[in-house]
């Protein structure tokens, strides 16, 4: 049967060829469409490994370098001040703020691994406040100071891809080789800290400890509050900080609100593009539909004579919607070898094995659904000529 | 002749009332999105705003520093400094103009806040771009150099702040210090990123001068000159500037510096397909990977429409039999079959047209993308009318092709 289809194909190859590259090409699209919608959608399910309601982060900018001896005395100031406002309920300090693209990696050489990672540095008490979770070891704590080494948190991600047998607590992830470095000696795993947002890859994710007395070079400090902030607590905070160090300038934002921007960031360009694929599929979609209708009108005669011959109406319908059906196949099959190349040469990162195939057949069942539906009608129509009728012409 | 094409396409067309619909369905929505596309990259490319006169500017808005060895790089925005002893030692522009870069900041005023955009700049900001005031006037170099506490505002901030009220002669208050509004502007659409602000004051009002001792940070540079093609002379002479004599701090260990005067297309090419290393803008990689997607996004469009007209052509095929043994010739069959397929181009690009200019109004009401401002332009329309041309022939001429050549005998019979 499927041979005999083939062959019917075949012998009509020279106007199905057209047909078949716009299958291949409209298969490349919805794959491509798959592809993104299964990849954020499941980037989407997994946990962002803290909390950010109520969170809050005043941002300094400054408009000039760093100056180790003044600048830290400032920022000692203004996180005490900041301290005492009684809208803060805990104040903290992280580096790279969370839902931005901000971001510090590092990558070290630890017995012949490449390890290398995304960090962050945070103080003593943050990751309870920030609702983290903790799977082993513990988190830092006041006596972490004036030791030998520094401590570092690592996420679980990070255990699985450089340790796979589990064992990290106390081992050293710094290169001890080159000069004036310090061991960094993991003391904790945490579940997760997904600082790029929910629609970001899972990255190894490294903390270190930063210490709210003598802070350093901290650009940022997270703000529980107690309840909604309003205009006048944000005017206030505001100005008070211009006034004690006029030559920064100071943002404060709640996390929620950067979150929504940053997510937005991500769906508006990707609905757009879907929008665009869709008017594409329509199209597509019309102009399979209107071809075979054309096809079946064009093909009276040998439709007339198979009925003639003790064809059903459903095996009529039946051919000509298996020929579509055979047809798409072919289409997506020309798709298929173009599209494997990219996983196979490794072109986006991002599209690994599973989300391949997870997307391939996804996109095979909406192409091949879809070649169904326009071909539903025109079949009908074929089943509609009565034998007589088409063998007039003869 | 020609008009006897036009009537028997119309009654083809309405003939196959569905036929017509898909392939007018399928052209008007690609034009569509070409054309949606196509005056949003022109409203960058030829700027209504301040930035209109685009050919007399160029914008330096990148430094890369780096060592020999390239193991040790820094990219960023100018500092002050750097363009201290750097770029004012640039003998051919009339003009350099700089600014500190647009920040967002909270503005307080009678209890509500509103976030807007603050741009230092010096006075010849006011020169070097061509800002369209509402009412008062831009800032002095007197008052610039002064360090007078005035501001140049925009509609919306005039809007937001002070209602229906004249901003001119308000206070404004920034951080700590209070500024008199002397100046209220058109706003700046958000794709002129060189003018792109809500609020402008100078930068000598800063309370501080630590600003001035750094190498990199938050600046833009805009150099000017009345004549473009001496302006192209001014990158020339920046980056031969930067290759032999630049001045940077030694205890950076910075060694080489690489940066450029752009033209809007050379800033937007270099952002992607950027090369730290080298002063190339890869223009020419930039206009053929455009050209590319664009060809690409066509190709759908069009195979789709050559399937149907070919598949239409066997329903007229006793048609062309008929004329073919009347003594048509190929070459007017080809014809006739062009200008009906152009005459259906035609058609559903002016449909597209109108669907773009529904779509650009409803982006510009929607504020997707701030102050947009898409007004009907002949420039974008020329495009639009060569997109249609070349779709029509892409389309047409190979069913048409196919069409002519069908032998009478077969075509009268019905087959194919």
């Amino acid at each position: 049967m499927f041979l005999h289809l083939f062959k019917m194909i075949w012998n009509r190859k020279r106007s199905n060829s057209l047909i078949i590259a716009e299958i291949a090409i409209a298969f490349i699209v919805i794959f491509a469409v798959a592809v993104l919608a299964i990849r954020n959608y499941n980037l989407y399910q997994i946990p962002l490994g803290y909390n950010y309601e109520n969170m809050w982060r005043i941002q300094i900018m400054p408009t000039r370098g760093w100056n180790e001896s003044k600048d830290e005395i400032t920022l000692l100031q203004i996180i005490n001040s900041v301290k005492q406002q009684p809208e803060v309920e805990t104040l903290h300090l992280l580096e790279n703020p969370t839902f931005r693209n901000w971001r510090s990696s590092s990558s070290v050489d630890i017995d012949g691994q490449e390890i290398s990672y995304f960090r962050n540095t945070f103080d003593d008490n943050a990751a309870q406040t920030f609702g983290m979770t903790l799977n082993d070891g513990r988190w830092f704590e006041p006596q972490d100071s004036n030791q030998n080494y520094d401590p570092v948190l690592v996420n679980q991600e990070f255990v699985k891809r450089y340790f796979p047998n589990g064992k990290v607590i106390g081992k050293n992830i710094a290169d001890l080789e080159s000069e004036d470095s310090r061991e960094k000696r993991i003391v904790g795993v945490f579940q997760s800290f997904r600082q790029f947002g929910e629609l970001s890859d899972v990255v190894p994710y490294v903390f270190s400890r930063s210490d709210m007395q003598a802070p350093g070079k901290t650009l940022g400090i997270e703000l529980k509050l107690s309840a909604d902030l309003n205009p006048a607590f944000e005017q206030r905070v505001l100005e008070m900080l211009k006034a004690l160090a006029p030559e920064n300038n100071y943002s404060l934002t709640s996390w929620e609100s950067q979150r929504q921007s940053q997510i937005r960031q991500t769906t508006v360009p990707l609905t757009i593009l879907a929008i665009i694929a869709g008017f594409l599929i329509i199209m597509v979609a019309m102009g399979l539909f209107g071809v075979l209708w054309q096809n079946v009108t064009s093909r009276t005669h040998e439709i007339g004579l198979r009925r003639a011959l003790g064809a059903t109406a459903v095996g009529i319908h039946k051919q000509i919607i298996g020929e579509l059906m055979i047809v798409t196949f072919i289409g997506i099959t020309i798709a298929f070898i173009g599209l494997v190349q990219l996983p196979m040469l490794g072109v986006f990162q991002e599209l690994d094995w599973p989300l391949f195939w997870v997307s391939l057949l996804s996109a095979m069942a909406f192409m091949l659904t879809l070649a169904a539906l326009c071909g539903y009608y025109p079949g009908k129509i074929a089943t509609m000529n009565s034998p007589s009728e088409a063998l007039y012409y003869e | 002749m020609l008009l006897n094409y036009i009537i028997t396409a119309w009654k083809v067309f309405l003939r196959r009332k569905f036929f017509t619909f898909i392939n007018l369905f399928g052209i008007s929505l690609t034009l569509m999105v070409l054309m949606v596309i196509s005056t949003i990259g022109e409203s960058y490319f030829y700027p209504k705003g301040p930035e209109k006169n685009t050919d007399n500017i160029r914008v330096i808005n990148r430094l890369v520093l780096t060592n020999e060895a390239h193991n040790q790089t820094n990219s960023g925005r100018l500092g002050y400094k750097f363009i201290k002893e750097n770029l004012f030692r640039l003998q051919t522009p009339e003009l350099i103009s700089i600014n500190s870069g647009s920040y967002g900041t909270s503005i307080f005023h009678q209890g509500k806040k509103t976030k807007l955009l603050v741009k230092k700049t010096d006075s010849n900001f006011w020169k070097v771009l061509d800002f369209d005031f509402m009412t008062g006037r831009a800032y002095s170099d007197g008052e610039f150099n002064e360090g007078k506490f005035v501001a140049v505002v925009n509609q919306h901030t005039e809007q937001e702040l002070f209602g229906d009220a004249s901003a001119v002669g308000q206070k404004l208050s920034l951080g700590n210090q209070s500024f008199t509004i002397i100046g209220v502007v058109e706003n700046v659409p958000i794709v002129e990123e060189v003018a792109l602000s809500d609020i402008w004051v100078p930068y000598t009002t800063n309370a501080t001068t630590d600003y001035q001792q750094e190498t990199r940070g938050s600046w833009d540079a805009i150099l000017y000159h009345s004549n473009p093609a001496i302006l192209e002379d001014a990158n020339k002479e920046y980056i031969n500037l930067l290759k032999n004599e630049v001045i940077l701090d030694v205890s950076d260990n910075m060694t080489e510096a690489y940066s450029g005067a752009y033209t809007k297309l050379e800033s937007l090419s270099r952002e992607m397909f950027y090369d730290n290393y080298s002063y190339d803008t890869h223009e020419e990689l930039f206009i053929s990977v455009m050209a590319g997607l664009v060809l690409l996004f066509m190709l759908l469009p069009s195979i789709n429409m050559i399937n149907l007209n070919v598949s239409r052509m066997m329903e007229r095929s006793s048609e062309i039999g008929v004329r073919k043994a009347f003594g048509a010739s190929t070459k007017q069959l080809l014809m006739q079959f062009i200008i009906e397929s152009i005459l259906l181009t035609l058609a559903g690009g002016i449909l597209g047209i109108i669907l773009s200019l529904l779509i650009l109004h409803s982006i510009e009401a929607s504020g997707l993308i701030p102050y947009a401002h898409f007004p009907f332009n002949i420039r974008v329309f020329l495009i639009g009318l060569f997109l249609i041309l070349v779709f029509g022939l892409i389309s047409g001429v190979y069913p048409a092709y196919k069409m002519s050549r069908l032998s009478p005998v077969t075509a009268l019979k019905g087959g194919f």
